[in-house]
């Protein structure tokens, strides 16, 4: 039961691994797969810093930056899955 | 064919002076500007907590750095570092760390 609902869009691994929650939280759709962006207006993330992405992510979500499309992304993100996210893009580096 | 190139250069050469003469050096800027303070020389950051600017997009880093510098967004640090550049300079900035 469990399969079929993870088979939905990603068929990789754990259903909470970075890869799949860059999928399930959308980050994919812009930043790519691999942390390489689709469009030059935004930002690659392969390989950036943990640290840094983790405090942009909180920031965006907890709108300290606000004014930003990245609020309404980071929205639902729980600072466990702000942690696996980041240390992914880091890793695609 | 003489007259042509003739042509093309003069053109060139227009275009050059219009654009204010020699482009900018961006290595030397980065360090004028205080951006290898945090960002490194090459964009590689001094801190974890700082982002990488290598492997950036030279046109994501200019539009952050005319978004930091025009106000339109608010990053305690960035919007004073960027404050005082020039179109050119940020450019040139964009240039030396993007891809």
């Amino acid at each position: 039961m469990t399969g079929l609902f993870g088979l939905a869009g990603y068929t990789h691994g754990a259903d909470d691994d970075g890869a799949a929650l860059a999928w399930k939280y959308h980050c994919v759709t812009c930043h790519g797969q691999n942390g390489i962006a689709n469009s030059d207006r935004y930002p690659n993330l392969a390989g950036q810093n943990v640290a840094y992405l983790v405090s942009r992510l909180r920031y965006f979500r907890d709108g300290t930056e606000p004014g930003n499309q990245m609020n309404a992304q980071a929205a639902p993100l729980s600072d466990e899955v702000i942690e696996k996210l980041s240390q992914y893009f880091k890793q695609q580096g | 064919m003489l007259k042509v190139k003739h042509l093309v250069l003069c053109a060139g050469l227009v275009a050059l002076s219009a654009c204010g003469g020699k482009p900018l050096d961006g290595a030397a800027l980065a360090e004028q500007k205080g951006c290898i303070g945090c960002h490194g020389a090459q964009g590689e950051a001094i801190a974890p907590s700082y982002p990488n600017l290598n492997g950036q997009w030279e046109r994501y880093l200019r539009l952050q750095l005319r978004a930091y510098r025009d106000g339109e967004r608010e990053n305690g640090v960035m919007n004073g570092m960027a404050a005082t550049l020039t179109d050119e300079e940020i450019y040139a900035l964009a240039k030396h760390y993007g891809s």
